[in-house]
């Protein structure tokens, strides 16, 4: 027998389903204490999954309103913080941020808290490095041996003069504001960060990182791309802009074109030699050449700057018809950033790191 | 009452088909658990509290399971785990000085007389005195009115777990009911 027979016996069917005997002290019970049951009492709404679901739509927009006015609050305080990047009273000097090595100012030692004021010089020695804000709109350094005098500031115009050295140039604002005024020559910013050399003669380089620059020599304008270098002559002389990856032999064929101002035989040796030795990314070589020297259309160059870019429609007829035109297209389908659009360089108003930037300053004069 | 093992197996199935189908969201299904489920937590809620915090900590379990359904490894297990969550309730309830509905008087049926009443809340005193085993049992059997094997259905636990439970937690109300006739107490 076991626990449940012996409990059956002993008459608690009752108590167990209702069957059985009335247990009287079980019954007793279940009538006092049936008032405490469970009533269907009017039922919240459950807030399940189900009403959740429900509940999604309006959690949705939510969500999208609260991320729309984040975007606004960004948007408002994006441009405020741009204005106030390009704000900048006029003469007020610019802070000197870090240096190395023996850095003066109009003859003196600098400190932390030197500053470069208008008119004012500052120079480096040997192995010596500066560290400047650009007014509010970026950064520039300065490499060892330079000579760097702050000419005018103010805001929307911002004017340097390096008469002799290194300096690098990091600029995030609207075309035009940072000029550098090279012997013969002035460097202009269209949006970029830039490496500019200029020797004890007044020659030099300038190397485009990203952006593009513009150089004015006061009788023609040459504007140089991201990853493109540019010859820089005291007498004011500028030369044609070439890829930094561009073979010897390219380079070479161009300085000798730059040499006789483009004035070689459009189907002689040196063209011949440059078309030889291009590559797609010469393209912006090829294409300011043809924009300076007209007449080098003749040759295989016009050819060439055609195959490298073959989405472009090209033939000798409509270079006849309408030179512009056709080099509009052509430089509209290069690979760089459009100069209108400067504020998508925005990676530029970002600092750089000190070792990149001493390794720069020290290969700004080199290839 | 006697069950057949069919019964069994088709009311698991049922319960199983019922818990997914809440887990998908489907509101009928929550509903259907909801009104089979309602007295057994309001029976485990009523063994801590009182009854008006029970009616109202009920609502409160039942959207806790609901929403937490997914955790729910094995839909065979939900009455387990439905008293599991009822349990914690009615013991965070508890620790609260205070009844929740700020209602300190049990007086559910106003047509009772007054001796009825007395009687009521004073078995209830003795069953929610008893250990938790024949306390839930009890309640479910002599106040939610289930019976037996239904209890056995609803908490997951054995036909043969809750008759003892039954019998011996009657055997120790019993005992209580008449000491407190005495005026002894079943602790």
């Amino acid at each position: 027998m076991n626990g449940d027979e012996r409990m059956r016996d002993r008459g608690d069917d009752y108590l167990w389903d209702r069957s059985g005997a009335i247990d009287p002290e079980v019954a007793r019970l279940e009538r006092l204490l049936g008032a405490y049951a469970h009533a269907d009492l009017p039922r919240r709404r459950l807030r399940t999954a189900s009403t959740q679901a429900q509940a999604r739509p309006r959690r949705r927009w939510r969500i999208a309103f609260a991320a729309a006015a984040v975007l606004v609050l960004c948007a408002i305080g994006m441009r405020a913080w741009y204005q106030q990047r390009l704000q900048w009273d006029a003469g007020r000097p610019w802070q000197l941020v870090a240096q190395h090595g023996d850095v003066r100012i109009d003859g003196r030692r600098t400190d932390a808290r030197a500053a470069l004021a208008t008119d004012g010089l500052l120079v480096t020695g040997a192995d010596a490095i500066a560290r400047l804000r650009a007014a509010g709109i970026g950064e520039i350094a300065i490499g060892q041996d330079s000579r760097l005098r702050l000419v005018e500031t103010r805001t929307g115009r911002h004017r340097l003069q390096l008469q002799q050295g290194s300096l690098w140039a990091r600029v995030w604002a609207p075309p035009g504001q940072l000029g550098v005024g090279v012997p013969g020559a002035e460097v202009l910013d269209l949006g970029c960060e830039f490496l500019l050399q200029v020797d004890a003669d007044g020659n030099g380089s300038l190397a485009v990182r990203s952006g593009w620059v513009q150089v004015d020599n006061r009788r023609r304008d040459v504007l140089v791309p991201q990853g493109a270098r540019v010859r820089l002559r005291a007498d004011g002389d500028v030369g044609t802009p070439y890829d930094t990856g561009a073979s010897a032999s390219f380079v070479a064929a161009l300085a000798a074109i730059d040499a006789r101002d483009g004035d070689v035989d459009a189907r002689g040796g040196e063209v011949r030699r440059l078309v030889a030795a291009s590559r797609p990314q010469d393209a912006i070589s090829l294409l300011s050449l043809l924009q300076a020297y007209p007449l080098l259309a003749d040759g295989p160059l016009f050819g060439r700057m055609a195959q490298l870019l073959p989405q472009v429609p090209a033939s000798r007829a409509a270079w006849n018809a309408d030179r512009d035109a056709q080099l509009d297209a052509w430089r509209h389908a290069l690979p760089y950033p459009r100069i209108k659009r400067w504020w998508t360089q925005w990676p530029d108003a970002l600092p750089a790191r000190n070792d990149k930037l001493e390794a720069w300053l020290r290969t700004s004069g080199s290839g | 009452m006697h069950r057949e093992p069919k019964d069994d197996v088709n009311e698991a199935e049922t319960l199983t088909a019922l818990v997914e189908s809440a887990r998908r969201g489907h509101a009928g299904a929550m509903d259907a658990l909801y009104r089979r489920f309602a007295p057994v937590v309001h029976g485990v809620l009523l063994g801590y509290v009182q009854k008006a915090d029970a009616d109202d900590l009920g609502q409160d379990v039942f959207e806790t399971a609901l929403r937490r359904l997914g955790e729910l490894r094995e839909a065979a297990a939900f009455p387990g785990w439905l008293l599991s969550i009822a349990r914690h309730a009615a013991l965070d309830a508890k620790r609260r000085r205070a009844p929740l509905t700020g209602i300190g008087i049990e007086a559910p049926d106003a047509h009772a007389t007054h001796e009825d009443r007395l009687d009521a809340q004073r078995s209830l005193a003795a069953i929610r005195a008893l250990p938790e085993a024949y306390r839930e049992t009890l309640v479910l059997r002599l106040v939610e009115g289930l019976s037996g094997p239904e209890i056995a259905q609803r908490t997951g636990l054995s036909p043969g777990s809750v008759r003892v439970n039954l019998h011996r937690g009657m055997g120790l109300l019993r005992t209580a009911l008449s000491g407190n006739d005495t005026g002894a107490s079943v602790r």
